[in-house]
């Protein structure tokens, strides 16, 4: 079992990742990510209040930083399918990828929401159009967890039987709900284990409100020039081979266009859910079919994260080419068409 | 991919630029893209794929290649892509025919 841990040094914090040699000893600790100014806006973070990971990526990308504790709080004090059925979708894609610290944060939410109110019976909470509380019951939520962790493990393969039970049971805005609270504990653990699991130090709360911490215009450090980072002469070329069938992409093209004609498993918003949003959501909603199921059932949680991918595309300034580059080479692995 | 795709074009790639990058792509053999690309593509890989086993070694060469601030890049990134594909693969959203990612003046 290995141990992560923040370690202060000097004035500077390092991550650490501590694990037991093969005779049992702790090897040295080898640093991931170094956090020597965890501030946003002239406030330094504190580790008892504020999480882990905004300790390390406050310094590097501030304005995203700041957006991602917003999205936070949102999916995890105010998600529209209650805190304890959020918590749990959660848990389940942490532990579907082995995400320690993703774990450890919702099991601290879902403890919070069995203390505040769901009942401990099994049965969650939830709120109706109307208003009213009902119940939903253990086998639904059995239900959801199996959807997460299926989302998180092979999603182009849940077939559309699949997508019909969740459907059924939960209803368009809850469904879409599920699946970006999934998609967003998809995102947070690949963040999570790519800093190197930071669970041992910062605050296990959900956020607070980041207005106290508005990052300074242009406070995201200057990235160096692409030419400099893609030149052939930066690094050592990796080994590594995805173990992809080459044969396999004519193949791709073909179910390209098959995805063009296929039809999508839940019903357009209605037309005065898009009309409601506002500009360029609107827009964008109307021409990108992703954009319009996501902005017309779940416009809040969707509005949080477009905010959060744009204060990101503005502070890393990524080439275009490469990150779409990098995109192609994700969705292959994924087999995602779209 | 269809996204990625169009936005490779929206980038600058013409038709055939796009089919020849993600022909390479595919192709798994990345040694024709430069080290740091391809060391940026495999964490890409591995953190979609089986995210426990990206370990402080691969991460380290992935900051030697590209520094540290590029290299956190990579990583949100390649959480981002993950995303968003968890949201098409679980609709299974037809995709659209035109490139919807294209400047006003550009779409049909």
């Amino acid at each position: 079992m290995r141990a992560w841990v923040l370690v202060a040094v000097g004035c500077a914090m390092t991550i650490q990742a501590a694990g037991p040699s093969c005779c049992g000893q702790e090897t040295e600790p080898v640093a991931w990510f170094t956090v020597t100014n965890p501030s946003i806006g002239g406030r330094t973070l504190d580790a008892r209040t504020d999480p882990a990971w905004a300790l390390v990526l406050a310094e590097r990308l501030p304005a995203t930083t700041t957006a991602m504790l917003t999205l936070d709080r949102l999916h995890r004090a105010a998600n529209p399918l209650g805190n304890r059925m959020a918590a749990e979708i959660r848990l389940a894609v942490a532990d579907s990828l082995g995400c320690r610290y993703g774990a450890a944060l919702a099991r601290t939410d879902l403890e919070r929401a069995l203390i505040s109110g769901a009942t401990d019976t099994g049965a969650v909470g939830k709120t109706s159009p109307a208003g009213a509380t009902e119940v939903l019951e253990p086998a639904t939520l059995e239900l959801v967890r199996l959807f997460a962790r299926r989302l998180t493990v092979a999603a182009h393969e849940i077939d559309d039987g699949e997508f019909d039970q969740i459907f059924e049971a939960l209803g368009a805005e809850r469904t879409v709900a599920v699946v970006h609270s999934a998609a967003y504990a998809n995102f947070q653990c690949r963040l999570f284990l790519g800093l190197g699991q930071v669970e041992a130090t910062g605050s296990m709360e959900v956020p607070a409100s980041p207005d106290g911490a508005v990052p300074r215009s242009g406070e995201a450090p200057e990235r160096p020039p692409w030419e400099s980072v893609l030149s052939p002469a930066n690094g050592t070329r990796p080994g590594f081979r995805p173990g992809w069938d080459p044969e396999q992409l004519a193949g791709i093209e073909s179910r390209l266009e098959l995805q063009k004609v296929r039809r999508g498993r839940i019903p357009d918003p209605p037309a005065e859910a898009i009309e409601r949003l506002p500009e360029p959501a609107r827009e964008q909603a109307r021409r990108i079919e992703w954009c319009a199921i996501s902005m017309g059932y779940q416009p809040e949680l969707s509005a949080a994260w477009f905010e959060t991918l744009r204060a990101f595309q503005q502070e890393s300034k990524l080439d275009r080419v490469f990150s779409n580059s990098l995109f192609w080479v994700i969705t292959r692995t994924n087999g995602c068409l779209y | 991919m269809g996204h990625s795709e169009m936005l490779l074009a929206v980038a600058g790639l013409d038709e055939n630029e796009i089919q020849e990058r993600t022909s390479d792509l595919s192709s798994g053999d990345w040694s024709g893209f430069s080290p740091s690309e391809a060391q940026a593509f495999e964490v890409g890989c591995r953190l979609t794929r089986t995210p426990p086993d990206v370990d402080a070694a691969t991460i380290a060469r992935l900051k030697t290649s590209l520094g540290d601030l590029r290299a956190i890049d990579v990583i949100w990134h390649t959480a981002w892509c993950n995303y968003m594909t968890r949201v098409a693969d679980a609709f299974q959203l037809p995709l659209e025919r035109e490139n919807v990612f294209a400047a006003p003046d550009q779409r049909p």
